[in-house]
């Protein structure tokens, strides 16, 4: 019961900061080449070194550019040429044992190294492709996909007639 | 003998072509084109985790560095494990390899027990810290406090944050810009070495200093 009261007590100094969680960066852009661009809340913009990402981001890059972000709690993740990503979920609050990273790629290339959250709730992790889940347990592994017939890459808009 | 056997087959023929066709329809909605290549690497301290690639169809366990495997849509069963050789995997994957970020160096420095106060071997780490982040000219400087399980939670979250910023003064006091550097706490809730509640622990009453 003790217990119970001084974990509702923590709760309550953690709440705003968990509610405010929603829209604080969950990681930065730290090296980038040619046109990096970020779906967010219907726009798309330009992103550059520096730059942080929020939850719910689609990253995309296109011809002969790339993208590698870091995000806080160490996981380093980075795009090769007309890639795309989307940064479902990221929860990174080691105070309360809150983690997840569900990341779904949809063509191109990447990266992927785990971070803290991938050493401490590996379950937690979910990076998935269009025909595939990955599970992963602390490492780094590289990914390809090659796009779906109903999603073709630019490449193949722009070399039409 | 024959006439039984052929007999057996007719009925089967329609069988096997409406199989084909029905493979060949779901091909086609599944996306016939789409197939996701994973490799797994040994990662920097050389150490060699896992990766399992599912599908609806089944599995694979990747264990061993440069293994790879291919998955052709989310139907079918992930195909067998190769082996690639690192020369074919970095010209497959030249672009994004030449991108990824150098990873973060962390350095852990200890306190004395209930203290806000360095232990000698810690301090002795510090020149070490701030040639790092001169090298490396880190703007992105994270420092989280810990302590161990010994008193409250509440307490501890605090001893925790102000081990982080007494170890941020120190770090300004060596010439690195303070707007360059977060400090966090995770008070008793990410220890190093994971004990019961109110167990002492020289090892959880720490600081994690990351430069990123």
């Amino acid at each position: 019961m003790n217990k119970l009261m001084i974990f509702c007590f923590i709760l309550t100094i953690l709440l705003p900061g968990a509610a405010l969680g929603e829209e604080s960066p969950i990681g930065k852009i730290k090296t980038g080449t040619g046109e990096v661009m970020v779906l967010r809340n219907s726009n798309e913009s330009a992103l550059h070194p520096g730059d942080s990402l929020y939850q719910s981001d689609i990253i995309r890059t296109r011809a002969r550019s790339s993208v590698g972000i870091l995000f806080d709690d160490n996981t380093v993740l980075s795009l090769g040429p007309e890639s795309e990503i989307v940064i479902e979920e990221y929860i990174f609050a080691p105070q309360q044992g809150k983690f997840s990273m569900i990341t779904r790629m949809l063509k191109g290339t990447a990266s992927y190294l785990s971070g803290i959250i991938g050493r401490q709730a590996p379950d937690s992790v979910k990076f998935s492709t269009p025909d595939t889940t990955i599970g992963i347990r602390g490492t780094k592994f590289l990914v390809k996909v090659i796009g779906k017939a109903g999603h073709p890459p630019p490449v193949f808009l722009s070399s039409g007639p | 003998m024959t006439k039984q056997t052929i007999l057996k087959r007719e009925p089967k023929m329609p069988r096997i072509s409406s199989i084909l066709i029905s493979v060949l329809l779901l091909m086609v909605f599944s996306g016939c084109g789409s197939k996701s290549t994973i490799v797994l690497l040994p990662d920097p301290d050389g150490k060699v985790g896992q990766v399992v690639v599912a599908t609806e169809g089944g599995q694979q366990v990747l264990n061993q560095a440069y293994q790879a495997v291919e998955a052709k849509g989310p139907k079918a069963p992930p195909g067998e494990i190769v082996v690639l050789n690192p020369e074919e995997v970095q010209s497959i994957f030249a672009e994004v390899i030449a991108v990824d970020p150098l990873i973060p160096v962390k350095f852990i420095l200890y306190f004395l027990l209930n203290s806000n106060e360095l232990t000698d071997e810690s301090q002795d780490e510090l020149p070490q810290i701030i040639k790092t982040v001169e090298e490396r000219n880190s703007t992105d400087i994270v420092i989280t406090g810990h302590t161990d399980t010994v008193g409250a939670m509440e307490y501890n979250y605090k001893l925790a944050l102000e081990r982080a910023e007494i170890m941020k003064g120190i770090l300004i006091a060596n010439g690195i810009n303070g707007d360059n550097i977060t400090t966090t706490s995770h008070g008793e809730g990410n220890p190093l070495i994971k004990t019961q509640d109110d167990v002492e622990e020289p090892r959880n009453r720490r600081v994690e200093v990351v430069v990123r």
